[in-house]
């Protein structure tokens, strides 16, 4: 097992800032189950996915790796792989700063007009873990609200969490609804 | 018989002769008719004429001149008769010349019968008698029609304003119309009838106009009534029958249609006035009006749910005014505000529904409209509390013991039924169930409910309108108090049997857990005395019942305890907490406010009201140093031995309280446990499901317990994802798939 020594060597080795987006796309393609931690078996057929067998080559593929972000399809899966691998082991929701920390670093690749009021929202109003439906129904709205949410319909099947978040943007005058 | 064939104009001359004697018999200067020789022989010329070879059968000519005697005739005394003429005169003299054309040509085609017979169906002519008929509306009645016509309306105006009108004339003339189109009502429809309408309408919408300034709402609508009545009678006397429907539409759309608006909403006077007033008679009469209009109901229906909901409104203002004591409501009002409000919204069903159904024909679109207004405002708050409690209040004020109610079996079942209704309006049912629930508790647990049978009956009544699972814990509450009270007798032989000695006369009854509301227990201390009996009832169960345990809610628990006061000894009603704080004075004279605490396990909030109670309300049975209305934990109490009242046995109250909060917190963790389960139901058996759906289905069933708030629905879906009982489905958006 590579534990959290270990995968801080990983990043030393590979010249990256643990925090890089990067370590998050290396351990989607092993399966990772737990952030900072890898099983043996992980590892060698997570290397064997990327397509490399040393380091140094590990080393090579770090840019194409990161652009695998900028893919929609690609995007989705490693989002949705995140919220298990950042839980802690044996719970069922991520904590709301690790929740924020992750979403942040997904959305700074992926620009989104409101992270930032989603993040402050999520601290001044919800105060709590972050279920497994709201992580991904978070992207859904990302990828097809406006930032003006003016195609949000609040008698759809969006999260509570979600429909405070509008409620929030609108009594804050983030946004004009017309109602 | 001559063989030699007759000429035309020697054959025309005795024509000529018998049209002449029979112009002198119409006129009244020949008295005799016609023989039946000289019928004969006319017929027979005519027959000759007819029947002789060629160059001499002379149809074509006797045809032609057939008709032109009765033109010549119509042109030399007809028509200068009727010119000198005018008005009503015209009429008379029309029907009279009619009269005698008709007479004429019966006679003449009987004569000439024999062209009928064969030259007029051999060259497809008019037969004789049509023939006839049509010279008369050629030239007499075509250019005189339009004048005929306005002659008839003039004088049917006249009669409308009341004159007398000799209608036998009139339907002479009519008939004129009728028989000249021949078998058809077409040339009536078009020449008088058509017309004949429009002038009814120019004059109703005259008089519309006059009446609506004069009138009052209720009088317009009797003249209404009345015109049209007397219009359908006007059919009978002299018009078609097809014409009264056209004529009562046209009416009725200048009397009702065009001023339908300004009828309703007459100030003083219109619908919500006659609402107000009770006016059954002008108010059936408005129905029947303006049921022969389109949505005529629906308009009346409108403003009839306002009314009702306006005056659904003004009771709710009375409550909150009587509550805050703004306004100085005469002290006629019995019970709370509450109470009141609930008492007066069934005298305002009752009398609302009178008028659906004795001025409104019990037509579903009034009961819709009453129903409506109804939900409308019972669903909101009465003075502060839920109309569900309210209600609830008002069941408990006539079921418990000296309650403002003192009302004979007849008129509680009446109103139990009255409550079902306002119930039926009410959206949060289980609201009222769960505070009907906890004042049943009450009554049953502290004696105070008046009458068995009627709680019994207004339960089954429930139970009938909205279901078993309305009112089964509530049953069981009953039958745990009916059981009770078997048992009894049993109970106390036992423990005469085991105390002897014992004398503290007591009953225990046994609550069946989940029937009844969950009261608090606490770890009081109690005194010996009572111990004892508690021991000995524990005794007794375990001999009768060995597998259930028992946990002891002195909370709701009352007793009976004689003080010894200097004056004389007053036996005091009190709960069992109150007694178990008196009793400790039997072995102290002063004891501070720690020191009762202590002594009974108290937790701080108990004690203070329990103090209160017994020394700063309205029995001063303990004296308080000091002796203000606010209980420290610096006070010392003792007991008051000057205490005196004028009764022997006295209730010391204990103040409730609140639960209001308790009772609205325990319905709200029903409810949510009453969606999840209505969600997991419906997605068990639709297997998948479109959130707007699910939604609205959940609503629709829960809909005879309560109304559910949709973001709460929400909610729960979310928990039962996370709970994974259901999941969002990944290719279509909006909709769920149920886990097995």
């Amino acid at each position: 097992m590579i534990m959290v020594e270990g995968t801080s060597q990983l990043c030393n080795d590979l010249l990256v800032d643990p925090q890089d987006v990067v370590m998050l796309v290396i351990s989607w393609h092993m399966k990772a189950a737990t952030m900072c931690e890898f099983t043996r078996q992980e590892f060698i057929d997570g290397l064997q996915s990327i397509g490399v067998d040393s380091i140094e080559k590990l080393r090579e593929k770090l840019p194409s790796l990161r652009a695998e972000i900028k893919d929609d399809n690609k995007f989705r899966e490693i989002y949705n792989f995140a919220f298990a691998w950042a839980r802690e082991k044996g719970q069922k929701s991520l904590p709301l700063e690790t929740a924020i920390g992750m979403w942040r670093l997904l959305f700074a690749e992926r620009h989104w007009p409101l992270i930032d009021h989603w993040c402050q929202f999520l601290q001044v109003r919800h105060n709590k873990a972050i279920s497994r439906d709201t992580w991904s129904q978070l992207l859904e709205f990302v990828k097809t609200i406006d930032p003006q949410l003016s195609n949000y319909d609040e008698e759809g099947a969006w999260p509570y969490l979600i429909d405070e978040f509008v409620e929030y943007l609108t009594e804050n005058g983030c946004v004009q609804r017309n109602k | 018989q001559d063989q030699t064939p007759i000429a035309l104009e020697d054959g025309w001359r005795d024509m000529e002769a018998g049209i002449a004697r029979l112009k002198r018999i119409l006129h009244g200067v020949d008295g005799t008719s016609f023989t039946s020789q000289e019928y004969i022989n006319l017929y027979t010329m005519i027959f000759n004429m007819c029947t002789q070879k060629p160059p001499y059968d002379y149809s074509e000519q006797l045809y032609k001149r057939y008709k032109q005697a009765l033109e010549e005739y119509i042109k030399s005394t007809v028509l200068p008769s009727l010119k000198s003429k005018h008005g009503e005169f015209l009429l008379r003299e029309l029907v009279e010349r009619w009269k005698n054309h008709k007479v004429m040509v019966r006679w003449l085609t009987r004569f000439f019968h024999y062209l009928d017979r064969y030259y007029v169906s051999r060259k497809l002519l008019l037969p004789l008698k049509e023939l006839g008929l049509s010279c008369f509306h050629d030239l007499v009645f075509g250019g005189l029609k339009t004048t005929l016509t306005t002659i008839v309306i003039d004088m049917v105006d006249n009669e409308r304003e009341g004159q007398l009108i000799d209608r036998a004339l009139l339907k002479d003339v009519v008939g004129i119309y009728l028989e000249i189109g021949q078998g058809s009502v077409g040339l009536y429809e078009l020449d008088f009838e058509k017309a004949f309408c429009k002038g009814t309408t120019d004059y109703y919408s005259k008089k519309a106009q006059i009446w609506m300034l004069e009138d009052s709402c209720p009088e317009y609508m009797l003249k209404v009534e009345d015109s049209l009545q007397k219009e359908k009678e006007r059919v009978g006397h002299y018009l078609h029958a097809s014409t009264e429907e056209k004529l009562l539409e046209g009416t009725i759309l200048e009397l009702i249609s065009w001023r339908a608006e300004e009828i309703l909403y007459k100030e003083n006077s219109g619908c919500r006035v006659l609402l107000l007033d009770g006016k059954y008679e002008d108010l059936s009469r408005m129905y029947r009006l303006f049921s022969k209009i389109d949505a005529g109901l629906f308009h009346v229906s409108k403003i009839f749910k306002e009314h009702v909901k306006e005056e659904g409104m003004s009771l709710l203002k009375h409550a909150a005014d009587a509550a805050n004591g703004t306004k100085n409501e005469k002290k006629e009002a019995v019970g709370s505000p509450e109470q009141e409000f609930v008492r007066k919204a069934i005298e305002l069903h009752d009398k609302q529904l009178a008028y659906v159904t004795n001025c409104f024909q019990n037509n579903s679109a009034f009961h819709k409209a009453l129903k409506a207004a109804f939900e409308d405002f019972c669903n909101k708050d009465v003075a502060g509390c839920t109309s569900a409690e309210s209600l609830a209040s008002f069941c408990d004020s006539i079921l418990r013991k000296g309650g403002s109610e003192k009302l004979s079996d007849e008129v509680v079942e009446d109103t139990f039924d009255k409550v079902v209704t306002i119930l039926s309006y009410i959206s949060d049912k289980d609201l009222f169930v769960e505070f009907h629930r906890k004042k049943l508790g009450k009554r049953l647990l502290f004696d105070k409910s008046a009458n068995n049978e009627h709680e019994r009956s207004l339960l089954s009544k429930l139970k009938q309108y909205f279901g078993g699972q309305f009112t089964a814990k509530m049953e069981g509450m009953l039958n745990d108090v009916s059981t009770a009270r078997d048992h009894q007798t049993a109970f106390e032989e036992y423990m005469r049997d085991k105390l002897p000695n014992h004398r503290v006369d007591f009953s225990v009854t046994v609550l069946t857990t989940g029937f009844w509301p969950s009261y608090k227990t606490s770890n009081i201390n109690l005194p010996s005395e009572m111990i004892k009996c508690v021991e000995i009832f524990k005794d007794y169960y375990n001999s009768k019942q060995k597998s259930k345990r028992l946990t002891w809610i002195y909370s709701m628990g009352n007793c009976n305890i004689v003080a010894k006061f200097d004056a004389k000894p007053i036996e005091l009603i009190v709960t069992t907490y109150q007694a178990a704080m008196l009793l400790l004075f039997n072995g102290s004279e002063r004891l501070s406010y720690s020191e009762i605490v202590t002594q009974l396990n108290l937790p701080d909030d108990d004690a203070v009201r329990l103090l209160h109670s017994l020394s700063c309300a309205k029995y001063k049975i303990l004296n308080k140093v000091p002796s203000n209305r606010i209980i420290s934990p610096n006070d010392v109490f003792q007991v008051n031995h000057k205490f005196i009242d004028k009764m022997r046995r006295i209730k010391v109250p204990l103040p409730p309280t609140d639960e209001k909060k308790k009772v609205v917190e325990d319905v709200n963790k029903d409810r949510r446990f009453s969606i999840d389960a209505s969600i997991v139901r419906i997605m068990k058996s639709r297997k998948v499901m479109g959130h707007q759906q699910l939604v609205a289905e959940c609503v629709e069933q829960l809909s005879r317990m309560f109304k559910p708030d949709i973001k709460i629905i929400k909610r729960r879906i979310e928990d039962l994802i996370s709970r994974e009982y259901l999941e969002r489905d990944l290719e279509t958006a909006n909709t769920y798939r149920y886990l097995a």
